[in-house]
């Protein structure tokens, strides 16, 4: 009796795990069934059927019908080019805020504080208007600039850099190291956790993001793979075309899938730090 | 965040001599003092943070004052937001908006905290098992949403499929009056529940073992370990994830707008969305800025009370 | 210092770049900017690729930058937007019904002087029903491109399975109910084909509406024109929820537009009614014998409105870009391009002459369903809305119908508080109404 209680115990978690996976794999896998198996036989037949009917059609209509390989090189100078920036301001502003003191710190505190508690997009409509008043609409820097300043980021570095020990600091001071080089030489290369930890989420983030880009860009040279994506499932109102639109999004959700299996724990620490945003 | 504002610190005057070194650096006297390179490194960000975050604030309130009438936008004092509370499809829409933030709180916390424990179990190969979790909070929304597309689909769709393999009456998911809100929320829930697990994973992870083992030996059920122990040692955690699944929800639009546009007859439509179409597809500029600002002044509030428990609860510097 | 060598070198570089496309200017072709959508089934946003890439090969001056953006509702919000906020595209394809809202907004310029210059422009070429859509106050505004009316398509396999006439579609609202039933099909309580499916959707409503005599908006010019409440009006709405509750023969609930062809396709419905664009995309996709006829008639007889989109040309581009874009448009509706267009994705060709030059007479020889819509012209009028506001009231008069479709209201109750509604915007837009 209290053999079985035991067993109960330890098997039910396990299953309740299981159960929950499978709710979760299965979507996964009929999106890849979809993409691979004309739709037709997916529908009306066995998955013995399913095995023999495999084709890659899918994804060379899908390619044809969207320029998915430009799309990937817009999200990429999109969401590295911003990263650049951001890896730039947040350390400038996190160390100043961490290292130094200066007139007005608390207010200018509080300036980045208000960015944490207002996420950009909801202020999607006023920004497109100033957008629009300094043209660029449709251009890299309008897809960046609400992102370029990052509390979020210049928080987690100041918390960094306040734990750097005062004396390595002063040792390069007294040598006569400018403020910059200080914080190239000596803090950058001990915070560089901090700085993985914020590339992982904010390239995750912006490679995922949809609302802003959608509404600024207009040229396939700009426009990156999820607005892309969004136009091919809204725009060709294909409904009949499944396989292509599973494709699609197999097309652009494999390299965030991939870089999730290689770094699976830096990604789960990064992301639990990022609640914070 | 306690440190007094300070006079121009001048103290450092050495290095003199190596100014040359940092030519492209413009201001040459900036190592005299922290103060004036303070601002220096500031610049950057606070020009960004003034034009994209904080002017905004301010014009998007300025524009909730104002409506178009003909091709002018005149100034119209509190009607955009007597409308807020008057018309039908807004009303719709705060509830529909309401159910969402409620909804998601409850499944954050139970959800996530339920999974959480599941994944804690120090199975072997924990990772294989919290791969699909992970996923999810990693694929872009537009993609989950076009893959839910396909399994909502009422003719065509696996769930639909699946009912009637066993013999259930089949069901119109996202085109059903009922289902579609609820139907958009599981694939919301879908994409974000291994993302509030993990801080409950965190969480429980940080917990003294000695307690829960010591727990164990007394022999409480499963249901009282939760309740008494574990449930009180992460209510930081739990306030935590309320606080970021309410930021969340009312941020969602993007699979709004592949799965159903706010449809059918405006069942699915929510404050971002109805924003998007006022702003966006009828320019009706004033009542998506009015909208916004109920936006601003929920997360507002929302930060304060998370700023005001935090300062009382746990030292988060 | 090599980093200020590297920073000096890459300034020069820059300014020579500018140096060198600055003085390059002045020889340089226009760019034009292009915006069009895509609302129907079928890569269309290929072809008209295509198209442009031909222009550009065979003009030196002008150069078309084509930017597909979407359904037409994106489509149309991204242009006016960037007519608002004063960075407009040259020239665009927008619904012939965006016409008020682009005049209103002072977005677009008429072409009259255009089509009677030394380029010109064969006007009374185009079909009648289209021009409906593209002129107002006496002047022309948009030139047809890709213009529709919906038909009916219909599984002929399907017919000749339950015993119906594969050649005979229905052609009245009775026969639709009628053959409907027969193409039924059950399994226990599930029904695995359904009979029809017309969506629930504005555009689609609209056509049943005028085959039982109430056509939703002015036939003529009057923008400020709206009837979603008379008895036609719902008489029409009522039959559509009749097909899905009373006679079973079409699924309850919400009919995305998009999801029609999906089904059709699948044989999970044996016909429905969708735009004629989608005519070439069914053609290669559907596993059985394709048919297509007229809408079926009502108590007023046949009876459709006209869709689609018009090219425009944009206001506050300057005269240089309006005349190359000019060039471009007349370019593209030449009759064998546009009868090329036609046969490329299944909308009607919207001029006479098309049909007379090839390629598209002998494919209409070859393929008949390319000529329904066409003969259907006879019996369609002017789209709706093409009103003040139209955007909004085509999103009203949708939610009207979703709201039936899905059983939450009664045709009475939905499309009367759609009519006031529509009323209120009218009243906004500056419309005076009677009552």
């Amino acid at each position: 009796m209290k053999g079985n209680a035991r067993n109960w115990r330890e098997v039910l978690p396990v299953v309740a795990l299981a159960a929950f996976g499978l709710i979760w794999i299965v979507p996964m896998i009929w999106t890849l069934l979809a993409a691979f198996v004309p739709t037709t036989e997916l529908l009306n037949d066995s998955p013995l059927v399913w095995l023999q009917s495999l084709h890659l059609g899918a994804f060379e209509d899908a390619w044809q019908v969207a320029p998915f390989l430009r799309y990937y090189l817009n999200t990429f100078i999109f969401v590295f080019g911003l990263l650049a920036i951001q890896l730039v301001t947040i350390s400038l502003a996190g160390f100043a805020l961490a290292r130094m003191d200066f007139r007005g710190k608390d207010q200018i505190f509080f300036l980045f504080l208000t960015q944490l508690m207002v996420p950009a997009s909801i202020l999607i409509l006023p920004n497109y208007q100033t957008l629009a008043k300094l043209r660029w609409l449709d251009t890299y820097q309008g897809l960046m600039a609400p992102y370029i300043a990052s509390a979020f980021g210049t928080f987690l570095m100041r918390q960094a850099f306040k734990q750097v020990p005062k004396e390595l600091e002063e040792a390069a001071r007294s040598d006569g190291a400018s403020w910059l080089q200080v914080l190239w030489h000596v803090f950058l290369p001990v915070t560089r956790a901090p700085l993985l930890a914020f590339s992982i989420v904010s390239v995750t983030y912006h490679w995922n993001e949809f609302l802003w880009p959608l509404l600024i860009t207009s040229s396939v040279e700009i426009r990156p793979l999820t607005v892309g994506l969004a136009l091919l499932t809204a725009s060709s109102e294909i409904g009949a075309q499944w396989d292509q639109l599973a494709a699609g999004t197999i097309i652009v959700v494999t390299p965030i899938v991939v870089l999730i299996a290689v770094v699976q724990k830096q990604f789960t620490s990064s992301f639990m730090g990022s609640g914070i945003k | 965040m306690k440190s007094a504002p300070t006079q121009f610190d001048v103290k450092q005057s050495q290095g003199e001599g190596r100014v040359q070194v940092t030519r492209s650096f413009t201001l040459q006297s900036a190592v005299h003092s922290s103060g004036a390179v303070a601002y220096v490194f500031l610049l950057p960000s606070l020009v960004f943070l003034a034009v994209f975050t904080l002017w905004p604030i301010v014009s998007v309130i300025w524009s909730s004052f104002r409506a178009r009438q003909g091709r002018e936008q005149v100034f119209v004092a509190l009607q955009n937001y007597e409308r807020l509370f008057t018309d039908p499809i807004i009303q719709q829409v705060l509830k529909n908006t309401l159910f969402y933030v409620t909804a998601g709180v409850g499944f954050a916390v139970i959800g996530g905290l339920l999974l959480a424990l599941l994944l804690n179990q120090g199975l072997r190969n924990i990772g294989f098992f919290r791969f699909p979790f992970l996923a999810t909070i990693a694929l872009p929304m537009v993609s989950v949403a076009s893959i839910w597309l396909f399994l909502y689909s009422p003719r065509v769709g696996l769930f639909n499929e699946i009912l009637a393999g066993l013999g259930l009456p089949l069901s119109n998911w996202l085109n059903g009056r009922e289902l579609a809100l609820p139907a958009l929320f599981v694939v919301y829930l879908w994409k974000q529940l291994g993302y509030f697990a993990l801080f409950y994973l965190a969480a429980l992870q940080a917990l003294p073992v000695d307690v829960l083992e010591a727990a164990k030996l007394d022999g409480i059920t499963l249901w009282q370990q939760l309740r008494f122990i574990i449930w009180p040692l992460v209510s930081p955690t739990t306030y935590f994830v309320s606080t970021i699944s309410v930021l969340g929800a009312l941020q969602q639009i993007d699979h709004v707008f592949v799965l159903t546009t706010g449809g059918p007859n405006n069942a699915t439509n929510m404050s971002l969305f109805y924003v998007y179409e006022q702003g966006f597809k009828y320019f009706n500029i004033g009542t998506a800025s009015a909208m916004t600002v109920i936006l601003l002044a929920v997360l507002m509030t929302m930060a304060i009370l998370q700023f005001v428990y935090l300062e009382r609860r746990v030292h988060y510097d | 210092m090599s980093k200020d060598s590297v920073m000096y070198k890459l300034v020069v570089i820059v300014i020579s770049i500018l140096l060198v496309t600055g003085g390059a200017s002045a020889q340089e072709p226009i760019t034009l900017q292009f915006f069009y959508p895509v609302g129907v089934a079928g890569p269309l946003a290929q072809a008209i690729d295509g198209y442009v890439v031909e222009f550009n090969a065979t003009h030196d001056d002008i150069q078309v930058e084509p930017i597909f953006t979407g359904n037409y509702t994106e489509n149309m919000a991204r242009a006016q937007a960037a007519i608002m906020s004063g960075q407009p595209p040259d020239v665009a394809i927008l619904l012939s019904t965006d016409l008020y809202t682009l005049v209103d907004m002072e977005g677009v310029i008429p072409l009259d002087d255009y089509i009677n210059s030394d380029e010109p422009l064969d006007i009374d070429d185009f079909f009648d029903a289209f021009m409906s859509n593209s002129t107002s106050a006496g002047q022309v505004w948009g030139i047809p491109w890709q213009r529709s009316t919906p038909i009916l398509y219909y599984n002929k396999d399907a017919f000749i399975e339950v015993g119906l006439d594969p050649e005979t579609p229905p052609a009245t609202w009775d026969e639709l109910v009628e053959f409907g039933k027969q193409l039924v099909v059950r399994d226990g309580d599930k029904v695995t084909r359904w009979g029809f499916e017309a969506a629930a959707q504005f555009w689609t409503y609209a056509n049943f509406a005028i085959q039982a005599g109430q056509h939703l908006g002015s036939l003529g010019d009057d923008p400020c024109a709206v009837y979603l409440d008379t008895p036609e009006a719902i008489e029409a709405l009522t039959f559509l929820r009749s097909l899905q509750v009373e006679h079973e023969i079409m699924p309850d609930g919400d009919l995305p537009w998009r999801t029609l062809p999906a089904d059709f396709i699948a044989g999970a419905t044996a016909m429905i009614i969708h735009s004629t664009g989608s005519l070439s995309s069914l053609l290669a996709d559907v596993p059985f014998e394709l048919g297509t006829g007229f809408l079926p008639g009502g108590s007023a007889g046949y009876g459709a409105n006209v869709g689609g989109g018009n090219f425009y040309i944009m206001a506050d581009i300057g005269e240089e870009r309006q005349d190359a874009a000019w060039t471009f448009i007349n370019w593209m509706v030449r009759p064998e391009q546009i009868g090329q267009w036609g046969i490329d994705s299944g909308y009607v060709a919207p001029r006479a002459a098309a049909w007379e030059t090839e390629p598209l007479k002998s494919y209409a020889a070859e393929v008949p369903q390319a000529s329904t819509a066409r003969f259907q012209l006879e019996y369609a009028v002017k789209e709706f809305p093409a009103t003040i506001a139209g955007p909004e009231i085509a999103q009203i008069t949708q939610q009207a119908v979703q709201a039936v479709y899905t059983g939450q209201l009664t045709p009475e109750e939905a499309l009367q508080s759609a009519q006031e509604r529509s009323n209120e915007l009218l009243v906004r837009g500056g419309c005076e109404l009677d009552d």
